[in-house]
């Protein structure tokens, strides 16, 4: 039989009893503080989109006249946490200084997955100097590219490979040398 | 004239093709016979366009004395 009505009277206070078999709580009466809890067993929360991230800060500088694609010291690495991630490359050149404006200097960026060697990746980066002078112009530039499966990158890598991306380089003519100071790089591996 | 266009016209004048790539620390610009031995010389490319380089420098015509004595001239 349910018990349905207990009368006060007669009461003073109720015995330690255990809540395993309370049901239909209203959830308008669960109010007041909770407890410092663990959310270690919490399931079906979204994560977010996120997953791992580098920063790299260059302290070298680079002056050459060299007219084929050449590393620069602008470099860092990413170990893979998720599969079908997008890396978010952003690098910038800081202070670069070329000989005139009649004189070009490409970037690109270049990726190796896993010790599989180095492959360019997106398109050139066509810069050159403005037209106030030459040596005299301290310029930054940013470099933006975005690698994935399919696009125009084609990466294609499993969870937990290292992926390594570089700045390269190459200069128009040789007739001058490019100059270009203290850059730094992030990868931002984002969830599928 | 700022030291990296003076070496630049030193080492092109002594050779007119001559392609290289000098890194060096960006706040303290030093070009000293030390770190002229660093510069890293074209000598070529490979297949995938990236350049060939070299720490031994190949071109008899630069020398670190001659690329001083031209630095001295600009």
């Amino acid at each position: 039989m349910a018990l349905t009505t207990v009368r006060s009277t007669g009461i003073s206070s109720l015995p330690a009893i255990s809540a395993a078999n309370l049901t239909s709580i209203p959830a308008a009466n669960l109010t007041g503080t909770l407890p410092a809890i663990s959310g270690a067993n919490l399931t079906g929360i979204s994560g977010g989109k996120l997953l791992n991230h580098e920063f790299f800060n260059d302290g070298t500088s680079t002056s050459s006249n060299t007219t084929s694609w050449t590393a620069t010291t602008l470099t860092d690495s990413i170990t893979t946490t998720g599969t079908s991630s997008e890396f978010l490359i952003l690098g910038q050149i800081t202070k670069a200084s070329l000989p005139s404006s009649a004189s070009h200097i490409y970037f690109r960026w270049y990726r190796d997955v896993a010790g599989g060697g180095f492959n360019a990746i997106g398109n050139n980066y066509h810069c050159r100097a403005d037209d106030s002078g030459g040596y005299n112009g301290h310029e930054c530039f940013t470099f933006y590219q975005v690698d994935r499966a399919g696009g125009n990158t084609n990466l294609s890598y499993t969870a937990g490979q290292a992926i390594t991306y570089k700045l390269y380089f190459k200069c128009q003519d040789i007739s001058g040398n490019a100059n270009f100071e203290r850059g730094h790089m992030t990868i931002l591996e984002m969830g599928a | 004239m700022k030291i990296l266009e003076k070496l630049h016209k030193a080492i092109t004048t002594l050779k007119s093709d001559a392609e290289y790539n000098f890194d060096y620390n960006g706040d303290n610009i030093v070009v000293n016979e030390e770190t002229f031995n660093t510069i890293k010389w074209k000598t070529g490319e490979d297949e995938n366009e990236f350049a060939i380089l070299t720490d031994t420098n190949p071109h008899s015509e630069i020398t670190w004395t001659k690329v001083k004595e031209e630095m001295d001239k600009l």
